[in-house]
C-alpha cells in the first residue's frame, strides 16, 4: 500500500459518522486506581496518577487546489498540507506543554513546543517556541479556519511563531480581558526572507482582548461572544533585503522584497462577533518598516507601509450554535444516526496594499526607490464549510482576487485570478 | 439626441483603452536618440549606485541579478533604472560590463529604448573592435546595433572606457526589419554545437541554444527543429529551396562574410562551435535572419584564416556546396572588402578617427588589462598602443589575404579583381598633385581594370566618375562635378567585382598643367620656345567651377563657353602673364584652357616654369622653352 493510498484509508475511516467506541466505553469505566491509564476523550491521552498527563493529537489535512489561470506549471492537484503529530498535557499541578511537529513538507517543521507556567491564573508565563501574540485570524489554528487559507493579511504581515517568552492570562473577575505580553528573539515565521532566515530582532509583542459588554454588568445578551483586540508589536531589523512580502493565494509574489534597516512595527485591531448560528469577525492590520540609509546615495528612504484589513461573515443553516460548537474547537459531533453534521456558508472580503510613506520622485518598483509604486490585492472568497463529526471537516472555497499593478502579477499583464480550493480535514 | 448621447458614450466606454506611453525623461529635453548614439564623440554616463549593491554586483559578478541605480546623460537622469554584470568570457568584477534596463522598475524609456548596454571593452585591447565590426555590418546593410564610446563613472568613480551599445530589441528590430511581433532568440553558447540535428524534440533547440528574448510566454520551438532538421537532411536538391523556408540564405552569406573578412574569432564559425548572435524569426512565418552580437574578437590579424571552419558547420557547409552560393559569399567579401579599402580607405580611417576619440581616455583608464589579466596602467597603455598598432596594419593586407584564400580554395573570384594601389588617386594632368576637384580629371592606379571602359564603374562619392580612358594598370575618370570638397570614398568596380575602397581628397580647386600650346597648337618646348608677347594657351585640370557647366561626362559647350567664374592667374619664369581668356576646352571633357600672353620680363631658357593659380591654390610647376 502506498503512503497516499494509507492516508486515504485513515481520510475515509475517519469521514464514517461517528459511532461509540471501545475508547468511550473504556473511558466510561476508568481504573483510577491504576497510576497509568489510558483515555480517549477529546483525543487519546496516557495519564500517569496526577502528575502527568500525555494528550496525543494529529491533523491531516488534504488540499485540491486549481488555479485558473495556471500559475504554478502543472498544478499539483492533490496536496497533503498537513500532516502534524502533537503531544500536550499538564506536568504536576501548575505546569502546561506542548510539542508538535509537521511532517509534511514545509519550511518549519517545529510548530509549538512551549511549557506553560500556571501558578497564578492571571500571570502566567510561557516559554518556548509558540505564536507571538499578534492577529486573530493567525492565532487561530488551522483545524479551525473558516476559510482553507488564512487572510492575506494574517498570513502576510502578522509575525505567527517564534521563540520567547510571554506573560499572559485573563484579567477581572469574569476573565473579560485577556492580555499577553511577550519578548520573543525574531519576528516570526512569516518574516522570514528568502532562505528561510528570520529578519527582525528583538521583537516586543503586546496583545489585549475582551468583551466590552462584560464590564457593563449585566447580561450581555446576543452580545455574549463578541470580541474586540488590540495589539501591537515591534523589532528592529538589519540591513537587508528582508521586507515584508505580499504573495497571492497561489504564493506568487505581488509586492516582492525591499531593502530595509531599522524598526518594523505592526499595529492589528481585531473584532468578531458570534450571535447563534452566524458570526461576524474583521481584522486590520497596518506594518511600517524603516529604510535607514537604504537609497542609492546611501540616504534614508521613506517607510514602508503595508496595511489591509479582511471582514467575514459565516451562516450555519443548519442551526447549531457558532460560538459553542463549530469554532475554536469546541465541537460536538454532528454527522450521526440523526443528521448528517453542521453546514456553514463563509464569505469574506479583504484588501491588502504595500508601498512606501510617499517619497520624492516617480513611483516606482525598484528596491531602493525613494517613492515605492504600490500593489494592492482585492480578494473575494465564497466557501462551504461541512463538519461532519467532531473530527471531519470538508471545505470548498473558491477565490477572486484582482491585483493593482499587472506587471507584478503572476503572469505579467493579468490582474484578476481564480483559485478553487477544497480541504478534507482530520483531526484528532 | 439621448439616446445618441447614450450610444456614444456606449462606443467610447467599449473602446479599448488607449496605452499610457512610458515615461521618457529624454522628451522635452532636445536631445534624440541619434545624439546619445553619436559616434562623433565620447560621451559620459555616470551611474549612482547604492555602495553594498555594487559591491555586491562586483563580488557577484558571474550573477544576472539588476541592481536599481540611477543614470545620467547630458543632464538628463533616469531614476530607478535596473543594472546588471553582462557578458561570458568579458566579465570582471573591478571593470563589470553591463546591461542597463531603463524599465526594469517602472514602465519608462530613454529616447524610446527600453535598455541598452555598457560593453567594458575587455578582452579588447584596442577598445574599439565592437564598434567598428558593427559598422562594417551596418554598411553592408545588415542589421546591427549602433555604437559609440563613453567615459563611465560609477559612483562618481571614474570606471573607465566603455562602449555604448543600441541593445536588439523590439524598436530595434522595427527599425531594421519592419517587424518585431516575431520570435528573436539570443543564442546561447552550447558546447561545440555546429547546427548539427539533435532530434526532433524542441526542447533540444530552445531555450538553449536558441534562447527566447521576445514571445517568451508563446513560444513554439517546433520551426527552429524544423529548421535544423532541414538544414541536415534536405537532399542537396532541395538544399536551397527547402532551407528558403526558413532562412534567408544569401543574408547569412553576407552576414557570414562579415565577420569572415574582419577575422572573427568566436562566431558562427569558430574552433568552439556557434557563438554571439541573435537569430529572429519573422512574425507568422518560419522564415528568419541572423543578427549579430558581440563583436569584440574581430580583426585578429589580416593573415587569420578565412575559411578553416566552413567545413566543420553543417549549414555553412551545405551552403557553400550551392555555386550560387558560393559565388554570393566571394561576392560578398570582396564587398566587404571594397567597403573597407586599403591603405588610407574607410577602415583605416575610421581606426584613426576612433582612436583620436578615445585615446586620451583611454589611457586614464585604470581598469583596463593587459593580455595576462589587470596590470599597471602604464602597461596597460602600452597595451593599448600596441594593438593599435597591430589593427592598424589590417586594411593593408587583409584584402590581399582573403583574395588569395579564396583562388586557393577555388571560389568563383572574377578573372582579375580590381585593386587599388596605395595612394592610387592623383590628379591626371600631374600625377604628383594627390588632391583633385569636381569637374576635374583624376588618374587610378591599380590592377585588374582590363582594357574596356564599358566594364568598368568608378563611383565616387558614390556617385558614377565617367570613365575617360583605361589601360591595365591605370584609368582616368573625371571627378563628378556634384562631388562635395572633403574625403570622398572611391571604388573601382568591373563587371560587378568591387575594389577596395579609398578615401580622396576633393578640394574647391586641384590646378595641374598638362601641356602648354603656342598659337600653331604644338606643344611649348625645346624646339618650339615662346618668346615675350606670344599667346600661349595652357591645358590644364581642377581650376574650379565654370558658368554655363556641362553635365558630368559631357564635352564642353563652344558657344557659349564655359568660361571660368574665377579667372586664373598664371606666372611663366615668375612673372604674371596676362590672361586673355579662361574656360572649359571645348568638346572636352575635364579640360580647361587659358590664353595668356608671354609676358615681357621673362629670361630665355628651355626649363621655364609655368605656374597657374586657382582658388588660391598653386599648380605643380610646368616646364616649357623661351627664347
Amino acid at each position: 500500500m502506498t503512503g497516499r493510498a494509507a492516508v486515504f484509508a485513515l481520510l475515509a475511516a475517519f469521514a464514517l459518522p461517528a459511532q461509540d467506541t471501545q475508547h468511550e466505553k473504556a473511558e466510561k469505566e476508568p481504573d483510577d486506581n491504576k497510576n497509568v491509564r489510558f483515555v480517549w476523550k477529546k483525543h487519546p491521552s496516557l495519564r500517569f496518577g496526577d502528575w502527568l498527563r500525555v494528550d496525543f493529537r494529529a491533523r491531516f489535512q488534504l488540499d485540491w487546489s486549481v488555479y485558473d489561470p495556471e500559475v504554478k506549471g502543472t498544478p499539483e492537484l492533490f496536496n497533503l498540507e498537513r500532516r502534524r503529530l502533537a503531544v500536550e498535557g499538564t506536568f504536576l499541578k501548575h505546569f502546561e506543554y506542548e510539542i508538535s511537529r509537521e511532517l509534511a513538507q514545509t519550511d518549519f517543521p517545529w510548530k509549538d513546543v512551549y511549557g506553560n507556567f500556571r501558578y497564578f491564573r492571571s500571570f502566567q508565563v510561557r516559554g518556548g517556541r509558540f505564536r507571538i501574540p499578534f492577529s486573530m485570524d493567525q492565532l487561530t489554528g488551522p483545524t479551525n479556519l473558516d476559510f482553507v487559507e488564512r487572510s492575506r493579511i494574517a498570513d502576510r504581515l502578522a509575525p505567527n511563531r517564534d521563540t520567547g517568552i510571554l506573560l499572559h492570562g485573563p484579567l477581572g473577575e469574569r476573565g473579560g480581558v485577556k492580555y499577553q505580553f511577550g519578548y520573543f528573539f525574531n519576528d516570526g515565521d512569516n518574516a522570514a526572507d528568502r532562505f528561510n532566515q528570520r529578519t527582525g530582532e528583538n521583537t516586543w509583542a503586546g496583545r489585549v482582548t475582551g468583551n466590552p459588554v462584560e464590564f457593563l454588568r449585566q447580561d450581555p445578551g446576543l452580545f455574549k461572544d463578541l470580541t474586540l483586540g488590540v495589539a501591537y508589536n515591534t523589532s528592529h531589523v538589519p540591513e537587508g533585503l528582508w521586507s515584508l512580502r505580499g504573495r497571492t493565494v497561489s504564493d506568487e509574489t505581488f509586492f516582492p522584497y525591499f531593502f530595509v534597516n531599522g524598526r518594523r512595527s505592526r499595529f492589528g485591531t481585531e473584532f468578531e462577533w458570534l450571535p447563534g448560528p452566524f458570526s461576524l469577525k474583521s481584522e486590520y492590520i497596518a506594518a511600517r518598516e524603516e529604510r535607514k540609509g537604504q537609497g542609492l546615495s546611501g540616504q534614508d528612504l521613506s517607510d514602508l507601509i503595508a496595511r489591509g484589513f479582511y471582514v467575514s461573515g459565516t451562516w450555519v443553516p443548519t442551526g447549531q450554535p457558532k460560538a459553542k460548537s463549530l469554532s475554536k474547537g469546541r465541537r460536538v459531533p454532528f454527522i450521526s444516526r440523526k443528521g448528517w453534521g453542521a453546514i456553514e456558508l463563509a464569505t469574506r472580503y479583504e484588501y491588502i496594499r504595500f508601498g512606501s510613506d510617499g517619497g520624492p520622485g516617480r513611483p516606482s518598483r525598484s528596491t531602493r526607490a525613494a517613492n515605492v509604486l504600490g500593489n494592492s490585492n482585492r480578494l473575494w472568497t465564497f466557501g462551504v464549510n461541512w463538519y461532519l463529526n467532531q473530527w471531519t471537516k470538508m471545505q470548498g472555497n473558491f477565490v477572486r482576487e484582482k491585483l493593482e499593478d499587472p506587471f507584478r502579477s503572476p503572469i505579467q499583464g493579468l490582474q484578476t485570478f481564480w483559485s478553487y480550493k477544497f480541504r478534507l480535514q482530520l483531526a484528532l | 439626441m439621448r439616446a445618441t448621447l447614450w450610444m456614444l458614450a456606449l462606443l467610447a466606454w467599449s473602446l479599448p483603452a488607449q496605452a499610457q506611453p512610458a515615461y521618457d525623461p529624454a522628451e522635452g529635453s532636445g536631445l534624440t536618440l541619434a545624439d546619445f548614439l553619436d559616434d562623433k564623440v565620447t560621451h559620459e554616463i555616470r551611474i549612482t549606485i547604492n555602495a553594498k549593491d555594487l559591491k555586491a554586483l562586483q563580488d557577484n559578478f558571474r550573477d544576472n541579478t539588476y541592481y536599481p541605480a540611477n543614470f545620467s546623460w547630458r543632464g538628463i537622469t533616469v531614476e530607478n533604472v535596473g543594472i546588471r554584470s553582462k557578458g561570458r568570457t568579458s566579465r570582471r568584477a573591478g571593470k563589470p560590463g553591463l546591461r542597463v534596463d531603463l524599465n526594469r522598475f517602472e514602465d519608462q524609456e530613454f529616447f524610446g529604448r527600453k535598455s541598452f548596454l555598457l560593453d567594458n571593452n575587455i578582452p579588447d585591447f584596442t577598445m574599439m573592435k565592437e564598434r567598428i565590426a558593427m559598422e562594417v555590418y551596418r554598411r553592408m546593410g545588415l542589421p546591427a546595433p549602433r555604437e559609440t564610446h563613453c567615459r563611465l563613472y560609477i559612483n562618481n568613480e571614474y570606471f573607465g572606457v566603455y562602449t555604448l551599445i543600441e541593445a536588439t530589441d523590439k524598436k530595434f528590430l522595427r527599425q531594421w526589419l519592419d517587424d518585431d511581433e516575431g520570435y528573436l532568440y539570443e543564442w546561447e553558447y552550447l558546447n561545440q554545437y555546429r547546427f548539427q540535428y539533435l532530434g526532433d524534440n524542441p526542447s533540444l533547440y530552445s531555450p538553449i541554444p536558441f534562447k527566447p528574448e521576445t514571445n517568451e510566454k508563446n513560444q513554439d520551438a517546433k520551426p527552429l527543429e524544423a529548421m535544423i532538421r532541414t538544414i541536415n537532411e534536405a537532399s542537396d536538391a532541395d538544399f536551397v529551396t527547402a532551407v528558403s523556408e526558413y532562412l534567408d540564405l544569401k543574408q547569412f552569406l553576407s552576414y557570414l562574410a562579415v565577420e569572415l573578412y574582419l577575422s572573427e574569432y568566436d562566431g558562427f564559425l569558430s574552433e568552439f562551435g556557434v557563438n554571439n548572435l541573435y537569430f529572429y524569426r519573422y512574425d507568422k512565418k518560419n522564415l528568419g535572419l541572423f543578427i549579430p552580437k558581440d563583436r569584440d574578437n574581430t580583426f585578429n590579424g589580416a593573415d587569420f584564416p578565412v575559411l578553416k571552419y566552413v567545413g566543420d558547420n553543417v549549414l555553412a557547409k551545405r551552403a557553400l556546396a550551392v555555386p550560387e552560393l558560393k559565388k554570393h559569399l566571394t561576392e560578398e567579401l570582396l564587398r566587404v572588402a571594397s567597403l573597407c579599402g586599403g591603405p588610407g580607405g574607410w577602415l583605416d580611417q575610421e581606426i584613426d578617427r576612433i582612436y583620436a576619440l578615445i585615446q586620451e581616455d583611454a589611457r586614464k583608464d585604470a581598469k583596463k588589462e593587459c593580455p595576462e589579466g589587470p596590470c599597471s596602467v602604464s602597461e596597460s597603455n602600452d597595451v593599448f598602443q600596441r594593438f593599435i598598432d597591430f589593427i592598424k596594419e589590417f586594411p593593408k593586407n587583409r584584402r590581399s589575404f582573403v583574395v588569395k584564400e579564396l583562388k586557393e580554395a577555388g571560389y568563383p573570384l572574377p578573372s582579375e579583381v580590381p585593386g587599388l594601389e596605395q595612394g592610387a588617386v592623383s590628379n591626371a594632368a600631374m600625377e604628383a598633385a594627390e588632391s583633385v576637384a569636381p569637374g576635374s580629371l583624376a588618374a587610378v592606379k591599380g590592377s585588374g581594370f582590363g582594357t574596356e571602359p564599358s566594364e568598368l564603374t568608378v563611383l565616387v562619392g558614390g556617385v558614377a566618375a565617367p570613365v575617360q580612358s583605361v589601360t591595365a594598370g591605370k584609368l582616368v575618370v573625371q571627378v563628378p562635378w556634384e562631388t562635395r570638397t572633403g574625403v570622398a570614398p572611391l571604388v573601382v568596380i568591373r563587371n560587378g567585382i568591387r575594389s577596395e575602397q579609398i578615401n580622396i581628397k576633393v578640394e574647391t580647386t586641384a590646378p595641374a598643367i598638362f601641356f602648354v600650346l603656342n598659337e600653331a597648337g604644338e606643344r611649348v618646348k625645346g624646339e618650339k620656345p615662346a618668346a615675350p608677347g606670344d599667346v600661349v594657351t595652357v591645358i590644364a585640370t581642377g581650376l574650379g567651377e565654370v558658368a554655363n557647366r556641362p553635365e558630368t561626362g559631357a564635352p564642353a559647350p563652344a558657344e557659349p563657353a564655359a568660361t571660368l567664374l574665377d579667372t586664373p592667374a598664371v606666372l611663366i619664369g615668375g612673372v604674371p602673364a596676362d590672361v586673355l581668356s579662361a574656360a572649359l576646352e571645348p568638346g572636352a571633357v575635364g579640360r580647361y584652357r587659358v590664353a595668356v600672353r608671354v609676358p615681357g620680363g621673362v629670361a630665355p631658357g628651355a626649363e621655364t616654369p609655368v605656374v597657374i593659380q586657382a582658388g588660391g591654390v598653386a599648380s605643380p610647376a610646368h616646364a616649357i622653352a623661351i627664347r
